[in-house]
């Protein structure tokens, strides 16, 4: 349960306090336009766990100091800093909580919004993650569309300058950023990110462990996804009526001319993910050419040479 | 929106005599509304109050929540012996690891993570059955 982002910083020259700075500042943005109301703020550096070596730098209710801090730490130090705001996301209408013996109507949410250090950003392929507590956030995307609405508006109208937004998905996990079927929303201003995606989801499906993982990895090791994206990626309009056939297929709502995909269910991305995967593995199977083939055409041309 | 109330988790097993949700830790116990609550409270019959969150594959967020409510509960004075999570398939997590018998580790270390001296156990749902309860209460 997660609303994640992938953020770019464009610029060059750039020192980490500047980096950060941009994207508090674009966290900042978010937080207003989705109605997120923090109340408390943490500097934490290297981990936000004591237990895993994390130590808790700044715990207070005064943003200013946090930045303040920032500008005192060294550079080095401000790579391994990881920010989290916390306070409660007002809700656009109130959800009704049923229970044993009462029932609740709750305008509003405990929620979290942290922004990674490079050690986490690479593990969870995200910059900035925002969640809500009680009733997961994916679950209020599914059900609500009034706040499906709000976060749609909150990601287009959240821009700042030198941050550029790769990628934003609402899923089960933190993990929903390296993996399709983990998700019911995401936004991508490029067709080609959800391209990259899809390739990474099948690398992540081949540490499962299952007999279709055992293809997929002997057709994609000799491969980059930064490859067999671009290779995709050029046959443009052939490419949005396939990928368009298949969110139809399989439930996800695409909105407007971006991507925007919702999911109809918990179950939609899973089934995409599916879809695309085995139509992708029975087509290219047999003629792909697998990591023996490129080492024996290499060979004869080798051999041919000298 | 509207979210019912639902028998999930350790909730299903008939043993179970008291079940309280979110809803309900709210209204009857006055948990604060601002930080992070499980999803369930409940009273087994060999006389153990558990607290449980279901989750599909994130620990992270499911160990923030179960803190947050046994240490509220405790500090109400009300009772908890034991701390479940329950997930479905086998989850990723950075920062924790699980041991044998299903305690939760902090990664890489012999530290089981726990709460006011309660340590937090991880459940997969398919083990949730009467003739497993053993596993989880006292007989």
């Amino acid at each position: 349960m997660a609303i994640l982002f992938r953020l770019n910083i464009t610029g060059t020259g750039l020192t980490e306090t500047e980096k950060l700075e941009r994207l508090i500042d674009y966290s900042h943005k978010f937080s207003y336009n989705i109605g997120f109301k923090r109340d408390r703020y943490h500097l934490w550096i290297n981990d936000d766990l004591e237990e895993l070596g994390g130590k808790l730098e700044v715990n207070t209710e005064d943003f200013g100091s946090i930045r303040a801090k920032i500008h005192r730490m060294s550079e080095e130090v401000v790579s391994k800093a990881i920010l989290k705001f916390y306070g409660v996301l007002e809700l656009p209408e109130p959800i009704e909580v049923e229970g044993y013996e009462s029932q609740i109507a709750l305008d509003k949410l405990p929620a979290t919004l942290v922004i990674y250090n490079k050690h986490y950003r690479r593990i969870y392929g995200c910059t900035v993650e925002f969640s809500t507590y009680t009733i997961p956030d994916w679950e209020i995307v599914l059900n609500s569309e009034s706040f499906r609405n709000r976060l749609i508006s909150a990601i287009e109208k959240t821009v700042h300058k030198g941050v550029e937004l790769v990628s934003c998905v609402v899923g089960f996990s933190k993990y929903a950023m390296r993996d399709i079927r983990d998700r019911v929303l995401f936004h991508y201003p490029e067709r080609k990110v959800f391209l990259e995606d899809f390739f990474r989801t099948l690398n992540e499906e081949t540490k499962e462990e299952t007999t279709i993982a055992e293809d997929i990895r002997r057709i994609l090791r000799p491969y980059k996804i930064e490859f067999l994206t671009s290779v995709l990626d050029s046959f443009k309009e052939k490419l949005d009526r396939l990928l368009i056939t298949f969110f139809k297929e399989t439930g996800a709502i695409l909105v407007g001319g971006s991507y925007v995909l919702i999911a109809e269910d918990e179950g939609t991305f899973f089934r995409l993910y599916e879809k695309l995967r085995d139509d992708f593995i029975s087509s290219i199977k047999n003629e792909w050419p697998d990591e023996e083939k490129i080492s024996s055409i290499l060979e004869k041309w080798i051999e041919h040479k000298f | 929106m509207r979210v019912k109330k639902s028998e999930r988790g350790l909730f299903k097993l008939p043993s179970i005599d008291i079940r309280y949700s979110t809803a309900d830790l709210r209204e009857k116990f006055g948990l604060d509304p601002n930080r992070p609550t499980a999803d369930g409270y409940g009273h087994h019959k060999s006389c153990e109050w558990f607290v449980q969150e279901v989750k599909s594959t994130d620990l992270d967020w499911a160990v923030e929540q179960v803190k947050s409510t046994i240490e509220q509960l405790k500090d109400r004075g009300e009772p908890v012996d034991k701390a479940f999570i329950i997930i479905r398939r086998k989850p990723r997590s950075a920062k924790y690891d699980i041991g044998r018998g299903g305690i939760l580790y902090y990664k890489g270390s012999k530290r089981p993570v726990s709460v006011r001296g309660i340590v937090i156990r991880i459940v997969y749902e398919k083990e949730i059955r009467r003739d497993w309860e053993w596993r989880f209460f006292s007989a």
